[in-house]
């Protein structure tokens, strides 16, 4: 087990290391002045260019420049936005909450419908239930959700007017930010006392179609998931035991089979991390959300260089442990896996 | 191999959302070379005064069966033209990645130790980010255009042919029969290419129509944020972008850019899910 973890260790360190030179070399790669680009400058006088050249480090050799960059990453100076010229780690800490309170959002809405859809699926295998619900999730995996976002919008917001078509709260509502999530902060005591409950609801109708159009793969992904891995547990002889004893099909379904289901389940779930900032970075482009996807796209727009350098890495590192964390859990889940490392 | 393609044509034959799925891309690939005879128009051809007209109208002596855009270009013909596009999309993404990814994945998994170990640590660096952000950070250096769109979505196609054919190589290099081309004398470029590949053709096909849908839904997500095709290419991940400030006055200049995506791209899935059950032995013997 020991083995293992410092095995597991030392190759996330490893990637990391990779992602980070990769960013690093991303600013050197561009076409145009590297010098240019950080200062997001045009034309600067040369005095002041050598200044500038020389506080960046630039003149050094690349080698000495990237082990300056690791140590000015570690110490969390992620460089500075040309546009904004606030601190990438500032900018980022601002958006961040936004995208994480969709993302949960989305995945909760996604694994509410995909769990049901796909063990209604397998145990009406092959019927026209089982085609519908297989087909309709094959379709939401191919969907454009560039495309599908705007359908909705078009639909519910602008055709019957029932849900807001952008941003993330009705722009009368000025609410004190203490966690950055605005269906917590819309909670808060002094805003319930002023606004009553109404800042909430605005809230959550912002929410609703950014997160299902950001969860519709994830759904797709997990309903397909969920059919195959409960087929697969279902025709096993313990579920075959089980039927002979004479229990209900409803114990057959929850209790003995559910539990095995779940650990692919499980993974997808988490697997659909990645996915999910990719799905982000669209959505929140669509609904103009506030978040680190748009974020993303608006500085590669506006050629601010450094902003896309440090923001490719903190989200780079945020998956890469995410996915070593759900590696580990899913040998904490899976106890054929656990008992062979613990051996 | 003349017998594998027609029992596997067979097999696509017995699955009915294969069956659809291959038609469809047929269809699409006809309309695509043939779209200078089913247009009278040119993609980049602006009919004066015919501005955002709805699908079905006549506008002087001109008919449009799709409507047209906002600076009066026929709808249906760009939409024609874009198929073509998207199919070379699709293709090149496909190509560069299934070559490319086949040969890394034969050597890393035929030669093993510090090359393997080197391949597969930089195809997990690629895996590391999600692919539109990857995809976004090539775009960001090489610069917006729709051959660094395909050249960014393929090296992010990359990891998934290259750890399949290694996969499949492991399990292939210890057979007897590469044993015997060992002893015979073969050289390594003959074993590899002429008798392992030949074995690691069915996880490749599947892999390669799986690798079509995504490589143009990527691209067109390139394109929708900007940094694919440029206007006036008639790509449907632009045309759709382009369109989006018209989306409550002429919803159709966005949807059907869009159903044409969605079209396309679950073809290719249904088509991929039907070779995957016909091809994997495992998902064979049990239906």
């Amino acid at each position: 087990m020991f083995l293992f973890l410092s095995k597991k260790i030392l190759e996330v360190s490893f990637t990391l290391v990779g992602i980070t030179f990769i960013c690093f070399l991303l600013l050197r790669l561009v076409p145009g002045d590297p010098v240019l680009l950080m200062i997001g400058e045009r034309n600067m006088d040369p005095v002041a260019y050598a200044e500038a050249k020389q506080k960046l480090g630039l003149d050094k050799p690349v080698l000495v420049q990237f082990g300056k960059y690791i140590e000015q990453v570690a110490s969390g100076d992620l460089g500075t936005s040309v546009t904004s010229k606030t601190s990438v780690w500032t900018e980022f800490k601002e958006r961040f909450p936004a995208t994480v309170e969709l993302s949960f959002v989305a995945l909760l809405f996604a694994t509410l419908f995909a769990i049901p859809f796909g063990v209604l699926a397998a145990l009406k295998k092959n019927t026209f239930f089982d085609y519908f619900l297989m087909g309709s999730s094959l379709t939401g995996y191919s969907m454009p959700i560039f495309w599908w976002g705007l359908v909705l919008i078009l639909l519910f917001s602008v055709k019957l007017g029932w849900t807001p078509v952008s941003g993330r709260i009705a722009v009368e509502y000025d609410i004190p930010l203490k966690t950055g999530f605005y269906l917590l902060d819309s909670l808060q005591r002094d805003v319930r006392e002023a606004e009553g409950l109404k800042p909430f609801w605005s809230a959550v109708s912002h929410l609703i179609l950014p997160s299902i159009v950001l969860g519709t793969i994830p759904l797709a992904v997990m309903a397909r998931m969920t059919r195959s891995s409960f087929l697969e547990v279902l025709g096993e002889d313990y579920i075959r035991t089980a039927r002979a004893k004479g229990l209900s099909e409803y114990r057959v379904v929850l209790i003995h089979s559910f539990r095995n289901a779940l650990i692919p389940i499980v993974t997808t779930l988490a697997l659909c991390f990645g996915s999910i900032i990719t799905g982000a970075i669209l959505t929140e482009t669509i609904f103009s959300w506030p978040g680190i996807g748009r974020w993303i796209v608006t500085s590669i727009t506006s050629r601010d260089y450094p902003t896309i350098q440090g923001g490719v890495l903190i989200i780079s590192v945020i998956i890469i442990i995410t996915n070593t964390l759900v590696d580990l859990l899913y040998i904490y889940l899976n106890p054929r896996i656990k008992n062979a490392l613990l051996k | 191999m003349k017998d594998f393609f027609s029992e596997l044509l067979k097999d696509i034959k017995k699955n009915k959302g294969a069956f659809a799925g291959l038609l469809l891309i047929l269809i699409f690939i006809l309309l695509a070379i043939f779209a200078p005879l089913l247009s009278v128009y040119a993609p980049d051809q602006v009919i004066e005064g015919a501005l955002r007209l709805p699908p079905n109208s006549h506008f002087q002596n001109y008919y449009f069966i799709f409507g047209t855009d906002d600076i009066g270009r026929d709808l249906f013909t760009r939409l024609l033209y874009g198929s073509r596009i998207s199919l070379l999309v699709g293709l090149s993404v496909v190509v560069l990645a299934a070559s490319l990814g086949t040969s890394l994945g034969l050597i890393s998994g035929y030669f093993g130790g510090w090359t393997d170990r080197i391949i597969s640590r930089a195809m997990d660096f690629i895996m590391a980010l999600p692919s539109v952000l990857f995809a976004i950070v090539i775009v960001a250096v090489l610069g917006p255009g729709l051959m660094n769109a395909i050249v960014a979505v393929s090296i992010v196609a990359l990891p998934n042919f290259v750890r399949l054919i290694r996969a499949q190589v492991l399990a292939e290099k210890n057979k007897q029969y590469v044993q015997a081309a060992q002893l015979y004398g073969a050289s390594h470029l003959r074993i590899l290419f002429k008798e392992i590949l030949p074995n690691c053709m069915a996880p490749l096909i599947v892999q390669g129509s799986l690798g079509f849908s995504d490589g143009i839904l990527n691209c067109a997500a390139l394109g929708f944020l900007g940094l694919g095709a440029q206007a006036p290419t008639p790509e449907w991940g632009t045309m759709l972008s382009d369109a989006r400030s018209f989306l409550e006055s002429s919803p159709w200049m966005v949807n059907l850019p869009g159903l044409c995506i969605l079209t396309v791209v679950l073809s290719f899935n249904l088509l991929g899910d039907g070779l995957r059950d016909a091809l994997d032995p495992r998902l064979k013997n049990r239906s």
